[in-house]
């Protein structure tokens, strides 16, 4: 790929002090990338305000197109063409979406796996590499990267904001799905890394709601001199590519996060299990992308994705398409078929709601409003599940299902710039929470949680380990990520080894491991021995993780059958904790 | 494209200061029954969290915070309404996102002291327990950086008022006997739900 088309910054330039040191009024701006539409948001001195691209549009396509060796995103669309990019052209394997989706994932995936009926190129080895991402170019296939593609993409971005700001841009708030791994996590960091934008925060997306309900409560304080009384919201988001749920504690302008919950279920899934159950032999007829299957495909994508639009406001839908080689569809589809064929989609959703509630030790009733966000939620099915769990009659009304994450982004982004504003408008913090359990592997496979879910950030916690075997003076430390009881079931996230453990039997020497997450959620391991029995302590260990540059499946198992059970470490029981 | 080689990890501020806490604490020569080990690495610790370590001025010492009520700026009687409201406050104080450049790394550690604090002062059995232990004159220090101390002496907290039941005093009695008369919040929120999961925690604890 030519360089030209995007600046390479290192990756110093990610680790940089969070507050801006620029000469220009440098406001972070908010960014939501969602799995098919994106937005950008600025606080514009008074308010958050969304901008618009050339076509007037403040939802975007999330694409990049390489059709004629020439590249454009979803952002302008191709405007400049003169044939904008048609919903064919984007379904013609030219085009690469859904990085959202495909970013930071192994070939092991369910996800990356349901991704290889897309039109462009998807290849997979079910090794636990990365998968094989490719577009059509000239009738050739070009390999590319869901992080090059997202550069690309917020390259152009980038490009409109500052036609608007008239002035660089320098740092961004971008919203991510709750279930983003931590690795997940450093690989939108290294996009924008290349498209020249700092990541001031990465915010899951109900928690950037949450900030701009903080907002509007304390608006709502400011007008009606009301009381600073506590209000409960459970925020429900769901997007094409994701599904996230959070509980959050407003007053005063705070909004605390008292849980988090999330899960890869989004439109997207349900557009492929209504395509295949219209199509009842949808993965054998479009095995390996032919020219005229990639055609059909396109054609039914089309047309299903129409239907499921217009079943939010009909009662039943007609689906007839003729998809070329004797292949036909003529099939109407009603809400409790539509229902019955996305159940397990459903039932994803009513899981993380009963989830969050339970982390967040409440019931149905504290809850006093329910925010219903994000392309999803505007589906029956959704909207009465959610409002039923939380037995509600109706939702919070005054957020826009679509703008509310970029909107609380670019709050947040003027928060952490430091913006003041007289009026009062920012005088508001999001107190956010870990959505995943953060430890180490010990005691053989098991997964020790240091971090717990749910915990508020920025946090420090640490937990007492001892030696499994005698004379044994080396450790592995295997930090881990996720809600599996086994450490192999969680993300890896890096690995390093404590060296110099004074000689001595097993039990006898303590072995401190501290995590610590910052405001900007970066995490930090410190490792090393706390209760020396010999002369000498050598020092502690820190580690910026994640260490691993790629979430190779095999490097977990490797690290386990090589150094799992000679450097192995156990917890302290419980009354030995310091 | 080739990748873009990662940056070694660096310190920061903050981490230091930590770190050399852990690494240089005080090691026991002498093995010791378990019980007072733990109680005197308690007292000890509490003793060094006074000192301050180098990191609060001369006029913070003297005004560093000895319980969770001092930490939080209220009485030892106030209402769980008053835990939240002080814990927003300190929040909108003490929180990086809100802090000047400068005092960031500062204003992260108190944060954390702070959550602390508001983590188990909200808790009704474990604000119990531990108003039980400030009565007595135990681990009234009972607070850092680190949630498993808190942890620690949470449960120290529940061994001593198992095991020793028999050694609290009468004066004991008529102390907790005001304080729940003054505390009605205190008192209604010893709910049948709360003692049970106080049990509950017990019998996980051993």
């Amino acid at each position: 790929m030519a360089e030209q088309f995007y600046t390479v910054a290192s990756d110093s330039e990610t680790t940089g002090e969070d507050k801006s040191q620029a000469s220009f009024p440098d406001v972070a701006v908010g960014i939501d990338i969602g799995t098919s539409k994106c937005s950008v948001a600025i606080w514009n001195g008074h308010q958050v305000e969304l901008l618009k691209n050339t076509r007037n549009q403040k939802g975007m396509r999330s694409y990049v197109m390489f059709k004629d060796d020439t590249l454009s995103a979803g952002v302008t669309g191709g405007a400049a063409k003169e044939n904008a990019h048609e919903e064919r052209d984007i379904l013609s394997g030219s085009a690469i979406f859904n990085m959202k989706r495909l970013i930071g994932r192994m070939d092991t995936d369910e996800v990356v796996q349901a991704s290889k009926t897309l039109p462009f190129l998807v290849q997979t080895l079910g090794i636990g590499v990365r998968p094989f991402i490719a577009a059509l170019v000239n009738n050739m296939w070009r390999s590319t990267t869901p992080e090059e593609v997202l550069a690309i993409f917020l390259l152009e971005l980038k490009a409109l904001v500052e036609m608007h700001l008239k002035h660089p841009v320098r740092n961004a708030v971008l919203t991510i799905p709750v279930a983003f791994s931590r690795f997940q996590q450093t690989r939108i960091e290294r996009a924008c890394a290349m498209a020249g934008l700092h990541v001031l925060r990465l915010m899951p997306e109900p928690t950037a709601v949450a900030l701009l309900y903080a907002q509007q409560q304390q608006q709502l304080v400011h007008d009606n001199m009301g009381s600073g009384i506590e209000k409960i919201a459970l925020i429900f988001n769901m997007g094409a590519g994701y599904c996230d749920v959070a509980v959050a504690a407003t007053a005063g302008g705070v909004s605390q996060i008292r849980a988090l919950s999330g899960c890869t279920a989004g439109g997207e899934d349900i557009l492929q299990n209504i395509m295949r159950h219209v199509l009842p032999n949808f993965d054998g007829i479009y095995a390996g992308q032919t020219m005229d299957r990639i055609k059909s495909m396109s054609l039914l994508r089309i047309a299903t994705q129409d239907a499921i639009h217009r079943l939010v406001s009909q009662e039943s839908v007609e689906i007839n398409i003729d998809l070329g080689n004797g292949h036909m569809v003529s099939k109407v589809l009603d809400h409790s078929e539509f229902e019955q064929v996305n159940r397990a989609i459903f039932d994803k959703c009513e899981k993380i709601i009963n989830q969050c509630l339970a982390d967040a030790k409440l019931v149905p009733e504290d809850i006093n409003d329910v925010i219903l966000v994000g392309g999803c939620s505007k589906i029956p099915r959704i909207r009465s599940l959610v409002l039923g769990l939380c037995k509600k009659e109706v939702s919070y009304k005054n957020i826009d299902a679509l703008e509310a994450a970029v909107s609380g982004a670019a709050l947040e982004g003027a928060i952490a710039s430091g913006v003041n504003d007289p009026s009062g408008s920012l005088d508001l913090l999001t107190i956010q929470a870990t959505p995943m359990n953060l430890g180490i592997r010990a005691d053989g496979d098991s997964f020790a949680a240091i971090i717990p879910r749910n915990t508020t950030v920025p946090a420090r916690r640490d937990m007492l380990f001892t030696t499994t075997h005698d004379k044994q003076t080396e450790a592995l430390i295997a930090v881990y990520e996720g809600e599996g009881e086994r450490a192999e079931d969680n993300h890896l996230l890096g690995y390093f080894k404590i060296t110099g453990i004074p000689a001595a039997p097993k039990g006898a020497v303590d072995i401190s491991v501290c995590m610590d997450i910052d405001a900007a959620n970066v995490l930090r391991v410190f490792a090393g021995v706390v209760k020396p029995q010999g002369p000498a302590i050598p020092p502690f260990i820190e580690v910026r993780m994640p260490t691993l540059d790629d979430g190779h499946g095999w490097c977990g198992q490797a690290l386990a059958k090589m150094y799992g059970r000679i450097l192995d470490l156990a917890v302290l029981p419980k009354k030995l904790q310091p | 494209m080739p990748h873009l080689a990662a940056t070694p990890p660096t310190s920061s501020a903050a981490a230091v200061p930590a770190a050399g806490r852990i690494a240089f604490r005080r090691p026991w020569n002498t093995p010791q029954p378990e019980a007072l080990r733990l109680r005197l690495r308690l007292r000890a610790r509490g003793v060094r969290r006074e000192d301050g370590g180098g990191v609060r001025t001369e006029e913070q010492e003297q005004t560093a915070p000895r319980t969770f009520y001092d930490l939080l700026g209220i009485s030892a009687d106030g209402s769980p309404d008053d835990v939240r409201a002080s814990y927003r406050r300190l929040a909108l104080k003490y929180h990086p996102d809100v802090s000047p450049p400068g005092a960031a790394a500062e204003n992260t550690r108190r944060f954390i002291e702070v959550q602390e604090a508001y983590e188990t002062l909200s808790d009704p059995s474990r604000r119990a327990s531990y108003d039980r232990a400030l009565a007595r004159g135990v681990c009234r220090l009972a607070f850092s950086g680190r949630r498993s101390q808190s942890h620690h002496a949470y449960y120290h907290y529940q061994e001593q008022e198992e095991g020793s039941g028999w050694r609290r005093s009468w004066e004991d009695q008529i102390a907790e006997l005001k304080r729940r008369s003054v505390a009605k919040d205190s008192e209604e929120n010893l709910s049948w739900g709360a003692r049970m999961r106080r049990r509950a925690e017990a019998s996980a604890a051993e």
